[in-house]
């Protein structure tokens, strides 16, 4: 137990360079011919992860609802876009 | 074989739009191939095809255009009115935002990606916002925001929640801002509670100050960050967002129209018909209705299969005219914000990338009905320039006099001194035979108004 305590923190930091690494040698593609904008991009990040817990609580809470719910009809289909 | 391309393709180097012997053809470029070919066997292209959300192309066995190397040439189904953002309403511009954000989640569905959120992309046809750029998709690229994000409301979202939080003109602002509405402009416009909504408050106001915070600094922002989750609820809250903008016609001089007209209904029934049996003697293909109102008279044409513009200054008339057409699921009819005196210029790069309004004409027939008195006396345009501008709009035109003693003129006269001692029927007649043949002239019943059926010379 101790052994491996003592060995989270370096394979953390070596986990970062490699991370930090990845992020240099490969930056986004620069393919797209829309230049997205810095902030834009760093905007989306950050609400993308907010917006996204929001979607995994509210899958969550449906499901714990739809225990107490008879399975409506037409379940199976794909969800509804429009 | 001569081919040209078309000044508003130059962007994307995935591919262009360019004319072959007159029709209109897409070309892919070679390093489109691999998202072309994903669009194409992913079954993307069909699901969106068949939901009226994307243009129908079918593959073309030509060479490329002039000096290129293409991968596919591809003739896209021909829409067959080009309009602009400018031109539309509250809720055309709606409905173009919510097809667009449609699009995006059925692509993310097939491990796609909308890499542009243009609004000049979107097209109304058969009534409904359709994308006319095939070449818009990419193969998502996982883990990385939506590229398209900034374009998105800076095209839809900041000009919408303008228009519907401020001041429905403000939808001008994209005749300015070709790229749509820089996001501080609209921060600064809007008024201080939307920061309180959450959707404008991040989409516009916090993502204007994040622009400002990070504007000219390369980030390097780590991929595998954003998962479909992420992307799930990002787009349905931009969906949200948009969903909960909305702008009601009303109190404007022009929406009442039809209310305040000095028509009996014996007149008004006169005058559809006499248009009913201009349209009949003509048999156009293509219908402007100039100073359309709520779009009552280009319905006629409408009504008879012909696609038909209607354009109107103001935006209520336009909003309650295409709200009808969407109500009764017109395929033929598309209202359009225009200002007769100051119509949409050709702009963009070169002056090439929009086209102004008459180099999308001429129509076959322009209907002016109760419209020659407004900008002859509340505009001042003598009579040879009015008849010089519709023979530039119309082969045919179908044009109302209404004289001076009619109480609609007199109210335009009420304010102002009459300095048009020219503006009588025998002028008009004289002004409009220069430019037209006069084929049929018929009084309206009940009223002092004179319909005209007209042939460009």
């Amino acid at each position: 137990m101790a052994d491996r305590r003592s060995r989270n923190p370096r394979r953390a930091a070596a986990t970062l360079g490699l991370v930090l690494a990845w992020i240099l040698l490969f930056p986004p593609r620069a393919a797209a011919y829309l230049d997205p904008g810095s902030g834009s991009y760093i905007l989306y990040i950050l609400a993308a992860a907010l917006l996204g817990a929001g979607t995994a609580i509210r899958m969550q809470w449906r499901r714990i609802k739809s225990w107490f719910r008879p399975s409506p009809k037409g379940e199976n289909e794909p969800p509804a876009d429009e | 074989m001569s081919s040209a391309s078309l000044g508003s393709s130059f962007r994307d180097p995935s591919g262009f739009l360019f004319t072959r012997d007159g029709v209109l053809h897409r070309q892919v470029n070679p390093v489109y191939r691999e998202h072309y070919d994903r669009l194409m066997t992913s079954g993307l292209y069909v699901e969106l095809t068949d939901a009226g959300l994307l243009v129908r192309h079918a593959e073309a066995d030509l060479p490329p255009a002039d000096g290129t190397t293409a991968y596919r040439i591809v003739k896209p189904e021909r829409v067959p009115f080009i309009s602009y953002p400018y031109e539309w309403c509250f809720s055309q511009l709606k409905d173009a935002a919510l097809a667009t954000l449609r699009i995006q989640k059925r692509a993310l569905r097939h491990g796609m990606s909308l890499k542009d959120a243009s609004a000049y992309n979107i097209q109304f046809h058969r009534g409904r916002p359709l994308l006319i750029d095939t070449l818009s998709f990419e193969i998502l690229r996982e883990g990385e925001p939506w590229v398209a994000y900034r374009q998105f409301c800076q095209h839809f979202l900041a000009p919408l929640a303008l228009m519907a939080r401020r001041d429905v003109r403000l939808g001008q602002l994209l005749r300015v801002h070709i790229d749509g509405v820089p996001l501080d402009l609209a921060s600064e416009l809007l008024p201080w509670r939307t920061r309180l909504s959450f959707g404008l408050g991040l989409h516009v106001h916090a993502h204007a100050a994040m622009q400002r915070k990070y504007a000219d600094k390369p980030v390097r922002p780590p991929r595998g960050r954003v998962g479909a989750r992420g992307r799930q609820g990002f787009i349905e809250n931009l969906e949200s967002t948009v969903r909960g903008l909305a702008w009601r016609p009303g109190g404007t001089e022009w929406a009442e129209y039809y209310r305040q007209t000095n028509y009996t209904d014996a007149a008004i029934t006169h005058k559809e018909e006499l248009v009913g049996r201009f349209l009949d003697a003509v048999r156009p293909q293509v219908v402007w209705d100039l100073g359309a109102n709520t779009g009552r008279f280009g319905r006629i044409a409408a009504d008879r299969g012909i696609p038909t513009v209607a354009s109107d200054i103001d935006p209520a008339a336009v909003e309650i005219a295409y709200l009808e057409a969407r109500k009764r699921k017109d395929e033929h009819l598309l209202p359009l914000l225009s200002d007769l005196t100051n119509p949409s210029p050709a702009q963009g790069w070169a002056h090439d990338e929009r086209m102004s309004l008459l180099a999308r004409g001429p129509a076959d027939m322009a209907l002016a009905l109760a419209l020659v008195h407004h900008l002859a006396i509340s505009n001042n345009v003598p009579l040879d320039r009015l008849a010089d501008f519709f023979a530039d709009a119309g082969r045919t035109l179908a044009v109302e006099f209404v004289p001076k003693s009619d109480s609609q003129v007199q109210r335009l006269l009420a304010t102002r001194e009459d300095v048009f001692p020219d503006y009588r029927q025998d002028a008009f007649e004289a002004a409009f035979a220069r430019r037209f043949t006069i084929e049929a002239a018929e009084r309206v019943r009940e009223s002092e108004r004179t319909l005209y059926r007209m042939r460009r010379r």
